[in-house]
C-alpha cells in the first residue's frame, strides 16, 4: 500500500488483484450474489483508489481496508435505493401520461401517424409495442431486446415527444 | 458497468499519481488546539479572567462541574469528528461519541436542578456567550471541517457535527473562564449548552444553504 501511495502502478495493480477475492466474498455475502454485485465490487476497488490518502503507513492495513469495503457497500446500496425511488416516480409519471388522444383506436389520425414517424426509432418502437400492439410492459421490453426499466424510459420519452409534436402541429394550424 | 473487473483494475492502476497521506489523528487534534489558541489568548487578555479565579473568593455553584462537562465534550467531539473521516478508526470514533454524549447529557440534566422560570431572564445574556463561543470556535472547527472534507467517512455531516461540538466546547471553556456572570442558569444555558445549541444551529444553517443551492442548480 505504501508503494501505491508513492505512485507505483505495478504494485497497486498487484495489490488490487490480491484483494479481489476477499472483496468479492464480502460483497456477495452482503448482497447475495445479485446481478449488480460485480458493479459494487468495482465501486469498492474505486473507493480503495480514491481513499489511498486516508491510509497512514504506521497504522494496520486490515481495519482500514475493511472500513473502505464496508463504506463502499453502504454507498452502493444507498445509491441503488435512490435509483429505485426515482424509477417508481417515473412509473407514476408514465401512468398519468396515458392515454394519448387518438391512440385508443388502431386507426391512427394522419397527424398522429406523421408525429410517430418523426420519433427516434427506439421511442417509436416502444410506443407502438405498448399502445398499438397492446403488449404488456415485460413482453414489449423482451421484444425490444432491452430491460423493463430502460423500456419504460423509452416509452415515456416517446409519449412526451409525441405530445410536443402534436401541440406544435396544433399551434401551426391555428396561426 | 460493462467493463470487466480485470480491465477496470488495469485502468485504475494506469497513470497512478503519488499522494501524500493525510495527517494522523493526533496531529490533527493538536493542530485544532493550536488553531484555537491565538484568538482565545486575545480574548482572555482583552476581557481578563473572572475575579474568583484570580483571587481567593469561592466559585459559584456548578462552575467546576461545567468545566468538566465542557472538557468531556471538547475531547469527545473533536476525536469523534476527526476519527469519523478516517476508515478503520471506528472504535476511536465510537469512544469519542460516547464521551461527547456523556457530557451533553450531563449539561442537559443540570437544567433539572435550576428554576425553569429563570430561563427567560437569562436567555439574552446566554445568547451573547453562545455567539462568543461560536466566534472563538471558527479556527478549530474550520481546520477540522477541512480534514473531514478530505477524509473518507460515510456521513460527512455527522463528522462535521461532532467536530463542531468539540470545537465549540473548547471555546466555551475560554468563555467560561472569562465570563463574570454567576447565575447558575446563565452558566448552564450560555456555557454548558453552548456547544450543543451552537452546533445544531450551525449544522441546520449549512444544510439549509446546501438545500437551496442544490435546488437552484437543479432548476437552472
Amino acid at each position: 500500500m505504501r508503494a501505491s501511495q508513492e505512485g507505483n502502478a505495478e504494485h497497486f495493480e498487484k495489490l488490487l488483484r490480491q484483494l479481489l477475492p476477499r472483496i468479492r466474498s464480502r460483497v456477495f455475502s452482503r448482497l447475495g450474489g445479485r446481478d449488480h454485485a460485480e458493479d459494487v465490487v468495482q465501486n469498492v476497488l474505486l473507493s480503495i483508489h480514491r481513499s489511498r490518502h486516508t491510509y497512514h503507513p504506521t497504522r494496520p492495513f486490515k481495519p482500514w481496508l475493511n472500513a473502505v469495503i464496508r463504506n463502499a457497500i453502504i454507498d452502493s446500496v444507498r445509491a441503488r435505493r435512490n435509483e429505485w425511488r426515482s424509477q417508481s416516480i417515473e412509473d407514476h409519471e408514465i401512468a398519468s401520461d396515458l392515454p394519448l388522444p387518438g391512440m385508443t383506436s388502431k386507426e391512427l389520425s394522419p397527424e398522429l401517424s406523421a408525429a410517430l414517424a418523426r420519433l427516434p426509432d427506439s421511442q417509436r418502437e416502444a410506443v407502438e409495442l405498448l399502445h398499438l400492439q397492446d403488449l404488456s410492459l415485460d413482453e414489449a421490453a423482451r421484444r425490444a431486446g432491452t430491460t423493463t426499466g430502460a423500456f419504460k424510459v423509452r416509452a415515456h420519452r416517446g409519449r412526451v415527444r409525441l405530445r410536443e409534436l402534436l401541440a406544435a402541429n396544433e399551434r401551426e394550424d391555428q396561426s | 458497468m460493462s467493463q470487466s473487473t480485470d480491465d477496470f483494475i488495469r485502468a485504475l492502476a494506469e497513470d497512478l499519481p503519488p499522494i501524500q497521506p493525510m495527517e494522523r489523528l493526533r496531529e490533527t487534534l493538536s493542530m485544532a488546539l493550536l488553531a484555537s489558541l491565538p484568538l482565545s489568548l486575545v480574548w482572555l487578555m482583552t476581557l481578563g479572567l473572572r475575579p474568583e479565579l484570580a483571587g481567593s473568593a469561592s466559585l459559584p455553584e456548578f462552575y467546576l462541574p461545567i468545566i468538566a462537562i465542557l472538557a468531556l465534550m471538547a475531547a469527545g467531539g473533536l476525536v469523534a469528528g476527526v476519527a469519523d473521516a478516517i476508515p478503520g478508526r471506528e472504535s476511536t470514533m465510537m469512544a469519542g461519541r460516547w464521551i461527547t454524549a456523556l457530557g451533553g447529557l450531563a449539561a442537559i440534566g443540570s437544567l433539572g436542578f435550576i428554576n425553569s422560570h429563570e430561563m427567560s431572564h437569562q436567555a439574552a445574556s446566554s445568547i451573547q456567550c453562545v455567539l462568543g463561543t461560536a466566534f472563538l470556535a471558527v479556527p478549530s472547527v474550520a481546520l477540522c471541517a477541512r480534514f473531514v472534507a478530505r477524509g473518507a467517512g460515510v456521513l460527512r455531516r455527522r463528522a462535521f457535527f461532532f467536530a463542531c461540538v468539540g470545537g465549540m466546547a473548547l471555546s466555551a471553556l475560554v468563555i467560561h473562564l472569562s465570563c463574570p456572570e454567576s447565575n447558575a442558569m446563565h452558566l448552564i444555558l450560555g456555557h454548558a449548552l453552548a456547544p450543543t445549541i451552537g452546533s445544531a444551529t450551525a449544522l441546520g444553517a449549512v444544510l439549509a444553504i446546501l438545500s437551496v443551492v442544490s435546488r437552484r442548480a437543479r432548476t437552472d
